[in-house]
């Protein structure tokens, strides 16, 4: 795929741009995050952010979690920080468990700086719901996963789509700024409709490459 | 019933509501802020004409996209069926559903599926359709229809909303906003996942991958796509963009003229149905829970469209409702007044390709075009000019149907065009006026059927003696001769305020200018071209362009406007097609100037000091007509000329650049909506407490001073040459 090729070869420059701007590009991803009434907290201690879920849900009174992935639990340390304010934590798919659920927590492919946007790239369609259905999402998102414009956000989105398409494979994929909201009613800004009416986001560590 | 007595009827019923008035009108205030502030971040102009290049190359590629798209689509498991019509895709969708034992079914936005009311279709066939964004669950549940494409119950109040919800779930409802919106989350919750299929519309669809591209705030397109097994996204071929990053320019454009937001909340790329929730589903869940997706292409007049050169920019539209959003009646009246079912200008622009021509024929008498659309809309698709040729469409189709009679047509059509029965016309006008203006200059009640004319302002009385008659065929310069033009009087300069015709000729004299009165002048055939009478017109485009260029003065000069805007733009639109008269056309256009500019640009007034300070300066603000700002794009030498009088002190108006309801025809048709507009206009006037109005446009002049007048008001009116001849005396 010729396309995919040319793609590719503009991610690269794209990476590399982002790597020599990356804390400008951070600022300005927290700013705009903020500005749409979303929440970010940078990471330097993985195990931090376990005990910052158990402290989000124990204010709200939540008393069920649940991680998209087994692996996101272990790393973060989410089941000893739940298990010790009395939370349940339950990981993997268990689709049965997602409408109970108080706080959703998935991974984000890529964060826009320009907009405060994250990408959740979840094309298995119960993953994808934990995002939406609980009062509050968490998303998980690298460092160096954050580019800068909405344009190179859409040149990632197009190669994910592509790169699936071109193996005959569905995808969905949604870029999420900010909690859910509307002003239907006399224009007044009300937040949590449909989705969820908190976004935490918690910038972790860079992985080294971008996902 | 003529067009303009049902157009009258309806807008009556939107009058009578004074809520939505204040409603609109608030947002309306609220609005220009809100998008100015989000789209400070951007270059508008380049990103503006990205899009514009964007969707000009889309629409131009169509075929090829279409295919495109629909092979990409069925690669990733999509069905997609093309629908020729409305009926066509309300059966494919009705039969879908049938076929899979489908119920219920939950909605998020789409205004294509108001086009082909398929929520009608679906209930005759015994299923639910229930719309899961709040404002369409709103509408749904008060049967209404929406009045604005991106808010659809922004004409009701909480009151009015807390009495559906109280209805809707069977208990009173208090209006508390976000205690209603909890409440609707809840009611809708249940039913994503009991629905047995989900029906979105799309914002965008890619060719590359067969993408559908869904913005929402709520989330409800989210769900919608996702937790119901099936997925049916409906949508126009316009929609097509060739890839997911030439999408760039619409969906920033899109979420900050249309809610002032930097970007939506959820932009959701879907491509394929991923497959199916196993979270367990209510009891009353009926249907397959095989995951399935469908795409319904639909044309419904879209590819007319994209063949008729007249209207292909339409498909260029991006549904962000900017063009309701600043426009003046719409904030007066409302989308259920201003539309069909698509609301607003482009609404009632698109109208008669998927609705008929008859749909379109009265709503589209809401416009008054001022031109404010043009600027606010983000795919710079020109508006107003598609409103005139409507117009002029509809009044073939009606003389063809031999519906047109009546006085109006055979004033635009046999008085108009003729210089002497028109002046004599308007003479005769002066002679029976005289019981009601008892000597005075105005008028403040007409009677009878002219009494629409002074229902919300004073009209000008016909001068005792019309400019043609008190000036000269060659008015010489004061001393040397540096310049020389032809004066085009204008209709209303000429038989109501003549006055201004001397001011102007005062001022050019002093600064070296001959002017050169063409006595065969007669009216530019404005009213004409505006109400689509373009026979009438390009007859009177004629007459004046040989009456001018015998004259010979160097530049044609005006000092009203909207003929100024006829002269320089319409006229050689008019005459183009006739090869005798196409160069002959342009060449007037080329030698017209407007009053201040010509002053400016030509004669090099702008500095210096002009008059002398007596005193305490006079407070002054400025008004700009729609035809001098937009039309003609002259903002600042008025200002320049204003600034050097010594007496007077500019103080701008807050609302710059509004409209002031005249639009020659549509205040004397409609004065109950440009009163309106008008009261607007006055009450910007008076927030900044200047002592004068001071305007370009005869037009503007009519309208403002007689609505002050008739309000009892000390403002006074004047024309900028008025203040430029005084200051020279």
């Amino acid at each position: 795929m010729p396309v995919l090729n040319q793609l590719e070869e503009r991610i690269r420059q794209t990476w590399a741009a982002s790597r020599r701007h990356r804390a400008s590009i951070r600022t300005r991803f927290q700013a705009e995050v903020e500005r749409v009434g979303g929440i970010v907290q940078v990471v330097t201690d993985l195990q931090v952010v376990g005990f910052s879920i158990a402290g989000v849900a124990k204010a709200r009174g939540i008393t069920r979690c649940q991680a998209a992935e087994p692996d996101l639990a272990r790393d973060l340390n989410l089941e000893r920080a739940l298990a010790e304010a009395g939370i349940e934590l339950v990981t993997g798919p268990a689709p049965e468990s997602i409408p109970g659920t108080g706080i959703g927590i998935t991974r984000a492919a890529l964060g826009v700086a320009e907009t405060g946007s994250v990408l959740i790239h979840l094309d298995e369609v119960d993953g994808h719901l934990l995002s939406m259905l609980p009062e509050i999402h968490v998303v998980l998102l690298h460092q160096d996963a954050l580019v800068d414009s909405l344009e190179e956000g859409l040149l990632l989105t197009r190669y994910l789509v592509l790169k699936s398409q071109a193996r005959g494979l569905p995808s969905y994929l949604s870029w999420v700024t900010g909690p859910s909201r509307t002003a239907d009613i006399e224009r007044v800004l009300t937040i949590g409709v449909h989705g969820p009416k908190e976004l935490h986001i918690f910038l972790l560590p860079p992985t080294g490459e971008g996902s | 019933m003529t067009r303009q007595e049902a157009f009258r009827r309806r807008a009556a019923e939107a009058l009578a509501n004074r809520r939505i008035r204040e409603n609109l009108g608030r947002f309306g205030t609220a609005y220009r802020t809100a998008r100015e502030n989000a789209l400070a971040v951007l270059d508008y102009t380049a990103e503006s004409a990205r899009l514009r290049r964007m969707k000009e190359d889309a629409v131009e590629r169509l075929p090829e996209l279409a295919e495109q798209f629909v092979e990409a689509a069925r690669q990733v498991g999509a069905h997609v069926y093309r629908a020729r019509t409305a009926e066509d895709a309300c059966r494919y969708i009705g039969q879908l559903a049938k076929e899979r034992g489908v119920q219920l079914v939950v909605k998020s936005k789409s205004m294509v599926s108001e086009e082909i009311e398929l929520n009608r279709h679906l209930e005759q066939m015994g299923i639910q359709p229930l719309e899961a964004d709040l404002g369409e669950w709103i509408i749904q549940q008060a049967g209404d229809h929406p009045s604005h494409s991106v808010m659809p119950c922004v004409h009701m109040s909480k009151e009015e909303v807390a009495q559906i919800f109280s209805k809707a779930l069977g208990r009173a409802i208090p209006p508390d906003i976000s205690l209603m919106v909890r409440l609707a989350r809840e009611e809708l919750r249940e039913k994503f996942l009991a629905a047995g299929m989900g029906i979105s519309g799309a914002n965008i669809a890619v060719a590359e991958t067969g993408t559908v591209i869904i913005v929402t705030n709520e989330g409800n397109g989210r769900l919608v796509t996702s937790a119901p097994p099936i997925h049916v996204a409906l949508l126009g071929y316009d929609k097509i963009v060739p890839t997911i990053e030439s999408a760039a320019p619409h969906l920033k454009l899109l979420s900050k003229t249309a809610t002032a937001q930097q970007l939506t909340v959820y932009t959701t790329f879907i491509t394929g149905k991923t497959g199916t929730s196993q979270i367990p589903r209510p009891r009353e869940f009926r249907g397959s829970s095989e995951a399935e997706m469908h795409i319904v292409l639909l044309d419904n007049g879209r590819w007319a469209m994209r063949d008729d050169p007249e209207f292909r920019e339409a498909l260029y539209c991006i549904r962000c409702a900017s063009c309701s959003n600043v426009c003046p009646t719409y904030r007066v009246v409302g989308g259920h007044v201003f539309g069909h079912i698509y609301t607003g200008v482009i609404g009632t622009v698109i109208t008669p390709f998927h609705h008929g021509w008859e749909a379109a024929a009265v709503p589209q008498e809401a416009c008054l075009l001022c031109r404010a659309c043009i600027d606010a809309c983000p795919a710079e698709i020109d508006l107003p000019r598609m409103v005139v040729a409507m117009r002029s469409r509809i009044v073939e189709q009606e003389e063809e149907k031999r519906e047109a009679r009546g006085i109006r047509r055979f004033f635009l059509n046999r008085i108009l065009p003729n210089p002497n029965l028109y002046h004599l016309a308007v003479r005769l006008g002066g002679v029976l006026q005289l019981p009601f203006t008892r000597g005075r200059t105005v008028l403040r009640n007409l009677p009878g059927p002219l009494k629409k004319l002074t229902m919300f302002r004073a009209m000008p009385a016909v001068a005792a003696r019309p400019l043609r008659s008190r000036v000269a065929a060659v008015l010489p310069a004061r001393g040397e001769t540096k310049r020389t033009v032809t004066l085009f009087g204008s209709c209303l300069i000429d038989q109501f305020y003549p006055e201004i015709g001397e001011a102007v000729i005062k001022v050019l004299n002093h600064y070296g200018v001959t002017v050169h009165y063409a006595k065969g002048q007669g009216c530019c055939g404005l009213p004409a071209y505006y109400e689509g009478q373009q026979k009438a017109a390009g007859r009177m485009a004629r007459d004046l362009i040989a009456a001018l260029e015998s004259s010979p003065g160097e530049h044609i000069v005006t000092a009203t406007p909207a003929c100024t805007v006829t002269l320089k733009q319409y006229i050689p639109k008019l005459v183009q097609k006739d090869p005798s008269w196409e160069g002959r056309g342009r060449s007037i256009a080329g030698w017209t100037q407007d009053f201040s500019e010509y002053l400016v640009e030509v004669v090099g007034l702008g500095d210096g000091t002009l008059g002398e300070a007596t005193g305490e300066k006079v407070t002054v603000t400025y008004h700009d007509s729609c035809s001098a700002l937009r039309g003609l794009r002259i903002q600042q030498p008025q200002r320049r000329l204003l600034r050097m009088l010594a007496r007077y002190e500019l103080r701008e108006l807050d609302d710059v650049g509004e409209c002031c309801g005249f639009g020659g025809h549509f205040s004397a048709d409609y004065p109950e909506v440009a009163g309106e507009v008008l009261n607007r206009k006055i009450a910007a006037i008076e927030r900044t407490g200047a002592d004068v109005v001071v305007l370009d446009s005869p037009g503007c002049l009519l309208q403002i001073r007689g609505g002050l007048l008739k309000q009892g008001s000390a403002i006074e009116v004047k024309h900028i040459a008025e203040l430029l001849a005084e200051a020279l005396d």
